[in-house]
């Protein structure tokens, strides 16, 4: 069917008109925000050179690596058993798995106080069990598990789509060749998962380095970019050094989002 | 022998980790039950807590269905002729307008908060009004409204729907309305749940946006976490599950059918 | 079938051309199609029929300089859903919200041409439809219940239901496997004598196209090849490819002298002059144009070889024959005592057997 291309820009401007004038030209003024305090484009290597940008990009980039690498072992595991093993109760079990995936981010946070804060679970445990009270939800553990919280269900999902369409027959090949469980594991099992498992790492990946509100609401004093970026719009009212930090923001969640796209050639959309 | 060891080994983790996700949630809704939660359940079960965050809490409700709703409206309208129009298009323009129109996901919440601030802020009647609160929901949502219908259209051949109507008499208004629309619903709808699911838990952009007096669930969710004793604040979690597991459910259902994308935000 | 039957519709095109790009995928073309008539469209994939097709429905714009005329009224600018055309596409393409009724009924509720319909009209015009097409009881189903077949009949419903100006065909039966098309393809035809409807037919199965249509067109590469009726396109074939195209047809290289044609290899003529248009160094005829020498009585002007390969395909026996020179001939004929392979075949051309097609390729 041809269509005019008069037809198709009337399609096109209302979602054109919110886009353009809600996010490009915001985005284009915080970047130009971004290099019109003192030091100007310099802003931009603020993140390299003030010594407290550096350390919140290095523990967010470690953080989200770390985040991102138990998730992917975690979730490989439990979404293959998952898929390969049908018993009573194991529907009921990938729907709770999948279930926390649109809670936002402060519920989360309130989750880790309710497992690891003062009044939490793990410190009633560890109190009655040893006489002292084990509280860690508000320190980086906190966050770790908080940001482990929302991975985890994104990620399951991605492999048991992908472990559902694996061919079991490439699996029984192995075997019949003599291959052992462990490689059928590495030398089957994995290549295959691969692409879908380097997409979600990556979501993780972005999603926790761009993650605010569990941060927000474990503690003000963790220092990952995203509460640095805050302190400084509010209690600092650094308003070019809040942009430029930001943008170098949106740009590493995008590379991330971006290579996980090209390796797994479609539909990935994620942060916040 | 070996392969029952690792079976128990799985499901032992499997089991760990439905535990780490669920046994959270199940404390903080007993904990928005319990009289006294320091105490425990034998301090005795009430609606109290719940009637409290009603009181102090209901406005942020119904704005954060308000601004859902809104939201829905506006990502359908712009959004369904979007993806139709991307449907129809291969031309490379076309992709790049979809791949901006997918931006605003891949950008920190914070970051388009701060843009949409400095940009907009200067207009107080829109600072301070929920609307302002709105045009971050949309951005961020439309997204996931135009990917979902657009999943949807080009997995159909609409071209040769169209081209059919189209021998049949019918203009490009029919078309649209009898064609386009009633097979891309199974898009629309799940687009449709996670733009309201999506919406009302937003809080990055939200927290950022909002003021004192347009202040949304999450926003009060934060809020109530910071100030209130720990039963209000989990009570109030309470009506944020109960408003948000049905439709986690039916999107879930809608999972099945294999339409829908799953959202992300935090 | 008169409560079906439309207004016959006289179809010319003048200089029809269509490019794509720097590519003109039709060169122009001018064609006479007369009210009530089936025309067949026929080529291999890219020969520009289904751009010809398109054309003619008002799916594709032709080239600056064309014109389609519907009963000498100019409707080259009109878009499709004004042209009041009736289209079978190879998919069917039926709309899967819809159910079979609704389907069928939905170019009723366009309001495309002067009919202003009553709910009642509708109804009884979908009613008769499904009648027609022996489709009653699957009226409230909905599409992806159909098989095949069915979904080709509820697509032909539809597209006739609003009474269109001239049908157009896209290899309708294309999706269908073999027996199903046979017997759908009967039903086609009969269909298209019922009602009397001025129908274009796009296909590249010649059996089809010879079953089918009054005329055919055969097409390659962007241009006509020729029209005519099946008959005159099978024995009167206008050059070498719609010999070719059209049924099975031998051809021996050799030259033409002034007593016939010497294939290679061989020194007598086995054809006369006067039998063709003689010229180039080929000759060809069709494999059933034969007659056998089963008594081996040598005649003049019969050929002789081996019998390569036999195949019984029901009606008669076909043998790949080896001749001298190198050349392999297929003949079709009812053999009494059919040969065995390494044989000796004899045999002579029919004298009207000869095509009167030639060509200079080696």
């Amino acid at each position: 069917m041809k269509h005019t291309s008069h037809f198709m820009g009337l399609l096109l401007l209302p979602a054109g008109v919110l886009v353009l004038a809600f996010f490009a030209l915001p985005m284009v003024k915080l970047i130009v925000t971004g290099a019109s305090g003192e030091e100007g484009l310099a802003a931009y290597w603020s993140i390299l050179t003030v010594e407290r940008h550096r350390e919140a990009l290095i523990a967010t980039l470690l953080l989200s690596a770390l985040v991102t690498l138990v998730a992917l072992i975690i979730s490989t595991i439990v979404g293959v058993f998952l898929v390969r093993n049908r018993f009573p109760g194991s529907q009921i079990l990938v729907s709770l798995l999948t279930f926390p995936l649109a809670f936002p981010g402060v519920v989360i946070g309130f989750l880790i106080i309710m497992l690891a804060g003062r009044q939490g679970l793990i410190g009633m445990v560890s109190q009655t069990l040893t006489g002292s009270k084990l509280v860690f939800a508000y320190s980086m553990t906190g966050l770790f598990l908080g940001y482990l919280y929302f991975s985890i269900p994104r990620v399951i999902l991605t492999v048991m789509a992908a472990a559902e369409k694996l061919d079991v027959s490439l699996e029984e090949a192995a075997r019949s060749l003599g291959a052992s469980q462990w490689r059928v594991i590495t030398d089957v099992l994995l290549p295959a998962l691969k692409p879908g498992l380097i997409a979600s790492g990556a979501i993780c990946f972005a999603t926790s380095v761009g993650a605010f509100g569990t941060a927000f609401t474990l503690a003000t004093n963790i220092d990952v970019l995203a509460m640095t970026i805050y302190t400084e719009f509010t209690l600092g009212a650094n308003l070019a050094s809040a942009a430029s930090l930001s943008v170098v923001l949106g740009l590493i969640t995008w590379a991330a989002l971006s290579i996980a796209r090209s390796l797994s050639g479609s539909n990935v959309a994620a942060a916040g | 022998m070996q392969r029952r060891t690792y079976f128990y080994a799985a499901l032992m983790l499997t089991l760990v980790t439905v535990g780490f996700l669920v046994v959270p949630v199940v404390m903080s809704v007993m904990a928005g039950l319990t009289k006294n939660f320091f105490v425990g359940l034998k301090s005795g079960l009430t609606l109290e807590w719940v009637f409290r965050v009603w009181e102090l809490y209901q406005d942020t409700i119904w704005r954060s269905m308000g601004i859902a709703l809104a939201c829905l409206a506006i990502t359908l309208i712009a959004g369904v002729p979007a993806a139709y129009g991307l449907a129809l298009s291969k031309s490379r323009w076309a992709r790049i307008f979809e791949e901006t129109l997918i931006l605003p996901v891949a950008v920190p919440g914070l970051a388009i908060a701060l843009a949409l601030i400095q940009t907009y802020g200067g207009f107080r009647e829109f600072r301070m009004s929920w609307a302002f609160i709105l045009v971050g929901h949309v951005l961020y949502t439309l997204p996931f409204m135009v990917r979902s219908v657009l999943a949807v259209l080009s997995s159909i051949p609409l071209n040769e729907y169209e081209e059919a109507a189209a021998s049949l008499g019918a203009n490009k208004r029919r078309r649209f309305f009898d064609i386009v629309v009633p097979n891309a619903m199974p898009g629309i709808m799940a687009g449709s749940l996670m733009v309201v699911t999506l919406s009302i838990g937003e809080f990055n952009l939200s927290w950022m946006l909002h003021t004192p007096l347009t202040k949304t669930l999450p926003v009060g969710l934060a809020d109530s976490y910071a100030s209130m004793r720990l039963e209000v604040a989990s009570a109030y979690t309470l009506v944020f599950f109960i408003m948000i597991v049905p439709l986690l459910i039916a999107m879930q259902k809608f999972g099945q059918t294999g339409t829908a994308r799953k959202p992300t935000q935090h | 079938m008169n409560s079906t039957s439309s207004q016959n519709t006289r179809i010319n095109l003048r200089r029809c051309a269509k490019t794509f790009g720097n590519t003109q995928v039709l060169k122009p073309v001018t064609l006479d199609i007369q009210a009530g008539e089936t025309v067949v469209l026929l080529g291999p994939s890219g020969c520009g029929k289904t751009t010809l097709l398109r054309i003619i429905s008002g799916l594709e714009a032709p080239d600056h300089g064309s014109a389609i005329l519907f009963n000498d009224e100019d409707v080259t600018s009109r878009p499709i859903e004004k042209r009041q055309v009736g289209m079978v596409f190879q998919s069917y393409a039926l709309f899967p919200n819809m159910t079979v009724r609704q389907n069928v009924g939905y170019g009723l509720t366009t309001g495309q041409g002067d009919e202003r319909l009553t709910k009642a009209d509708r109804d009884t015009r979908i009613e008769t439809m499904l009648k027609m097409m022996r489709i009653q009881d699957l009226a409230d189903r909905s599409i992806d219940q159909l098989s095949g077949g069915q979904r080709q009949r509820v697509a032909l419903a539809r597209a006739i239901a609003p009474r269109p100006k001239v049908l157009l065909l896209d290899e309708p039966l294309t999706a269908l496997d073999a027996t199903l098309r046979d017997d759908l393809r009967m039903e086609i035809n009969a269909l298209l004598r019922d009602l009397g409807i001025t129908a274009i037919y796009v296909t590249h199965d010649q059996s089809e196209a010879m079953a089918l249509g009054d005329r055919i067109v055969v097409m390659s590469e962007g241009t006509i090849e020729q029209i005519g009726t099946p008959e005159e396109i099978y024995h009167q074939p206008n050059n070498m490819f719609v010999a070719t195209f059209i049924g099975a047809t031998n051809a021996l290289s050799g030259h033409w002298g002034h007593k016939g044609f010497v294939p290679r290899g061989m020194e007598v003529p086995v054809a006369a002059l006067r039998m063709a248009a003689q010229g180039g160094n080929l000759m060809c005829f069709r494999p059933e144009d034969v007659d056998l020498i089963e008594d081996g009585d040598q005649a003049s002007g019969a050929l002789k070889g081996i019998a390569r390969t036999i195949a019984f395909v029901g009606s008669c026996h076909r043998v790949i024959v080896e001749l001298p020179g190198n050349q392999t001939v297929t003949l079709e004929s009812a053999w009494c005592h059919p040969p065995h392979p390494g044989d000796p075949v004899l045999f002579k051309i029919q004298e009207n057997g000869v095509l009167p097609v030639w060509s200079n390729e080696a």
